[in-house]
């Protein structure tokens, strides 16, 4: 489960290196987010965009990572893939984050 | 492993996989390569593979709850307009004998409250048209149907 980030403007951008996020990554995944949760950023862009499948249990692994945000951030979500978007939506997880086309769409907003 | 049959409309492919969560990754994996050889081009947001996942995992976790030397039978068949598959296992039985409702999460929740799990079954009963289950002896059979669209083939 590999990340890579880039912190704009104090928005930390969270890039997933991954095709999958499912139940053989769900916990490397959210034990990894804690790690990136350690710094000084407290707005994070978890960017989906190389994501083309999530089961439930990554779905889940997503719900945890956005808990451990600490209190006064937040985690918002860019580039769900077609596949990912569907299963955001319907979980109806789709109304607990904000959903950005992209990183950059995120980055726009914030600033 | 994967036997792949294509008949004109048909494409079948059976796997026998153990009960780990890496091998139902590399099942998914080799599937989703399969169709991509194949003339069978399901479209980007069609959701198989998600409601595949979540039956595999799904005896992973509590059939063989995650004993990982137990086997899995997989039979998948796409047509133009549906996919079939059944799979078989011998772990235990489903509690009561009958699948899981499957209700939606409850998401009008705080934030800490929220469910991370719980939406496996949900996802396969909205999903699936056909879903039924039986323990023949010592077995678990699942059969389901769902719709899925092809694009060129």
């Amino acid at each position: 489960m590999e990340f890579s980030t880039h912190t704009q403007d104090h928005v930390m951008i969270v890039t997933v290196e991954a095709e999958r996020i499912d139940a053989s990554v769900a916990i490397a995944f959210k034990d990894k987010m804690r790690e990136q949760m350690g710094g000084n950023a407290a707005q994070y862009v978890l960017d989906l965009h190389k994501v083309m499948f999530i089961d439930s249990s990554g779905l889940g692994s997503i719900v945890a990572a956005m808990k451990l945000v600490p209190q006064g951030g937040k985690m918002d979500l860019a580039g769900l893939t077609p596949a990912v978007d569907k299963v955001f939506r319907m979980t109806r997880m789709d109304s607990i984050f904000t959903i950005h086309g992209s990183a950059q769409d995120a980055l726009a907003k914030s600033a | 492993m994967t036997a792949g049959s294509g008949a004109n409309d048909t494409l079948a492919f059976q796997y026998v996989l153990r009960s780990t969560p890496e091998a139902v990754r590399e099942t998914l994996t080799s599937l989703r390569e399969q169709l991509e050889v194949s003339d069978f081009h399901t479209c980007p947001g069609d959701m198989w593979e998600v409601v595949i996942a979540e039956v595999l995992n799904n005896i992973v976790e509590h059939a063989y709850k995650e004993r990982p030397d137990g086997e899995i039978q997989l039979d998948v068949n796409f047509q133009t307009a549906v996919l079939k598959a059944h799979f078989v296992d011998c772990g235990s039985a489903m509690p009561h004998g009958a699948l899981p409702e499957g209700k939606s999460a409850n998401v009008d929740v705080d934030i800490q409250d929220m469910p991370e799990g719980g939406f496996g079954w949900y996802l396969i009963r909205t999903l699936s048209d056909e879903l039924t289950y039986e323990r023949r002896g010592r077995e678990n059979h699942l059969s389901l149907e769902m719709p899925i669209q092809v694009v060129g083939g």
